[in-house]
């Protein structure tokens, strides 16, 4: 029978369906605490703490098969936390069942008391004394960097200034080149290059000078608007979409706890951040410099492997896949996957993908 | 807007001016969302739907997300009373003090203009002068706020618009019709799309901007008037604060400079044997050397 809108019957028979599911909802939301949403698991130590950065080594799951170790540089924007969400999604576990030596550093919980740190501190000092405590630590030569996203452009600026540390360098979903989101222009990507060339110097510096910081909860809001219907419905339609199933929705708040635990960035590199990179596009075309040197691409000299996601809203593919010929290596592989910016880690069929790709690369050039 | 002179009670004017000017954008906002579902409503009953319980369901979905989205729209916060306030729910995270807007009046802005513009006499009514320029301030802030949010109120008016045209075209055919769930897909889709248009708009990045700089400057303002005030009892200024984080900062530099450095020459005295380890250590100071 043909009708226009559901009749009113209809209307109270789904809207009792509806309220049903609803406070189904409610009580098992309120019988979960939040630790019992728990993220990255994976047992780790730590070994060194500066100001208020850590590095973790992990405790190694099976037997070594890379000796050189590898550490995880991530990004400021968000937390190491998404590359070990968990245990049957995580690229850290799949790194160590591998039989990769991982370590990773916490950037800590910036305030606005480290407004200054600027990002040299980060790669000439925080990321510089990481490498030494691996070092000291294992006996080691050199270490394999793994940057993601923001900590990718750090490790490839630590490997340009320091490249006789570094054994190889892999990069996971790094924007390099800000500009060529323009080259090719997706509705869906590049929302925050369109965004932050709209900005000028002067409105970078004043939002520092007012808060600080950049803070996590404003690039939170930037982040929604690049998928904002999505952001609209999630806690309406997706959230009741996965509440009668418990793995669904555990998965969901797992997601949920790591979004929501977004630091600030501290206010010197953020706007380095911005205009150096977003804005005038120095690291591509080799007139960015950290500390008075020069962050100079063919000077990396070590093996490099490029990893970037086919989906990637926030870090559109073109500007990740722009290294060839620019670096000091011959040794480059640039590898396309497909996935989304956190898709890439989190998604089930990321799993075999990542981590094997990054450890068999990896085992071909083990010093 | 028409403007007045002062009455002789600003502050009691000022409140009607905003009043005004509020109910003003709210009606005009509120008319464009009307006039989207009022489409749309036209689109829905000029076809025919299944009967089938999960089309149902689905339709009862596209309503309330039809409903939740105009509530984020035209949702007041908690504690706030009276009209709504458009657009509130899509200005994110900017601050509340930016975001938390009633409305403007030129003749109001104005008139403060006028007061912090006047001859500067020393010793006298500088915090006046200062209370009014951030006053001022506030107000290019609900200006700016105002614009911007009309601006998304048109973009939400346009996927209203664009959702009922397409449901229209499919009906009009009668080919192609989309069942509740798909129609759910539709308007969340086209929705999406006209959003990520917006964004991308010089209108939206212009208006944005606009406010962030307004926002900007008057938290600047605000806190200069705040510091004029706490400074004189001896409490701490927030710009003060910033004085001793960024001389902490570069003694923590300098000092992590030293200790490289300081490294770097225990280990070529000749007593220490050369070894991997220390060559690592040296290595590791040439970055403190080369400072």
């Amino acid at each position: 029978m043909p009708m226009s809108i559901p009749n009113a019957t209809e209307l109270m028979r789904e809207a009792a369906a509806f309220n049903t599911k609803v406070a189904a909802g409610m009580q098992r939301l309120g019988t979960i605490k939040d630790e019992d949403v728990e993220i990255a698991t994976t047992p780790k130590d730590e070994i060194l703490r500066t100001d208020k950065v850590t590095l973790y080594r992990y405790r190694p799951l099976t037997e070594s098969q890379i000796r050189t170790p590898v550490l995880i540089a991530y990004s400021l924007i968000g937390r190491h936390t998404m590359t070990d969400l968990q245990e049957d999604r995580s690229l850290v576990r799949n790194l160590l069942n591998k039989g990769v030596d991982l370590w990773v550093v916490d950037w800590g919980n910036p305030s606005r008391a480290d407004r200054w740190l600027s990002i040299d501190d980060y790669v000439s000092g925080y990321i510089h004394d990481c490498v030494t405590a691996m070092l000291d630590a294992t006996g080691a030569e050199k270490v394999n960097l793994l940057g993601i996203c923001e900590g990718g452009v750090f490790t490839l600026a630590y490997a340009a200034l320091e490249p006789t540390r570094v054994n190889s360098l892999s990069l996971l979903i790094t924007p390099l080149d800000f500009h060529a989101d323009q080259n090719d222009e997706e509705l869906e990507k590049g929302f925050i290059n369109v965004w932050s060339r709209s900005l000028t110097k002067d409105d970078v510096d004043r939002m520092i000078e007012v808060w600080g910081v950049m803070p996590g909860e404003f690039m939170g809001s930037i982040f929604a608007m690049l998928t904002p219907v999505r952001s609209a419905t999630k806690y309406n339609l997706d959230l009741l979409n996965v509440v009668d199933d418990d793995r669904k929705f555990l998965n969901f708040l797992r997601m949920e706890k790591w979004l929501s635990d977004r630091p600030h960035h501290p206010g010197e590199a953020a706007k380095e951040w911005l205009k150096d990179l977003y804005q005038d596009n120095k690291l591509i075309n080799n007139a960015w410099q950290l500390g008075g040197r020069d962050v100079d691409l063919t000077r990396v000299t070590m093996p490099v492997l490029n990893i970037y996601a086919l989906d990637d809203h926030i870090i559109p593919p073109a500007t990740s896949r722009v290294l060839s010929g620019k670096l000091g290596t011959n040794d480059y592989t640039e590898l396309g996957l497909p996935g989304g910016h956190i898709g890439l880690f989190v998604s089930a069929k990321s799993q075999d993908v990542v981590g094997k790709g990054i450890v068999d690369w990896l085992s071909e050039r083990d010093a | 807007m028409t403007s007045s002179p002062m009455s002789s009670d600003p502050w009691e004017e000022m409140t009607r001016r905003w009043r005004e000017v509020y109910q003003e954008h709210a009606a005009l906002a509120q008319k464009n969302w009307q006039d989207g579902q009022t489409q749309l409503a036209t689109a829905l009953a000029g076809g025919a739907m299944s009967d089938r319980p999960a089309s149902a369901t689905a339709l009862a979905e596209l309503w309330r997300s039809w409903t939740t989205f105009g509530g984020s729209l035209w949702g007041s916060p908690p504690g706030v009373t009276g009209e709504a306030r458009p657009g509130a729910g899509t200005l994110g995270a900017l601050p509340e003090s930016v975001s938390l807007s009633l409305a403007s009046g030129g003749a109001v802005s104005d008139a403060l203009r006028r007061m912090g513009e006047g001859p500067r006499l020393a010793d006298v009514g500088a915090s006046e002068r200062l209370m009014t320029r951030v006053m001022e301030l506030w107000l290019s802030v609900q200006k700016s706020a105002r614009h911007y949010e009309s601006v998304v109120a048109g973009a939400w008016a346009q996927a209203n618009t664009r959702f009922a045209e397409r449901l229209a075209q499919r009906y009009g055919t009668g080919t192609d019709i989309p069942d509740a769930k798909e129609s759910l897909k539709l308007w969340l889709d086209t929705a999406n799309q006209v959003l990520l248009e917006t964004h991308r708009s010089e209108k939206f990045l212009d208006a944005q901007r606009q406010l962030l700089r307004d926002g900007m400057d008057f938290m600047l303002a605000e806190r200069e008037f705040v510091e004029a005030l706490v400074e004189p009892a001896g409490l701490p200024t927030r710009t003060e604060i910033d004085e001793v984080h960024r001389s902490v900062h570069e003694l923590k530099r300098r000092v992590k400079a030293l200790e490289r450095a300081s490294a770097a020459t225990s280990l070529d005295q000749p007593s220490v044997p050369a070894t991997a380890a220390t060559d690592r250590r040296r290595r590791a100071t040439s970055k403190g050397q080369e400072q």
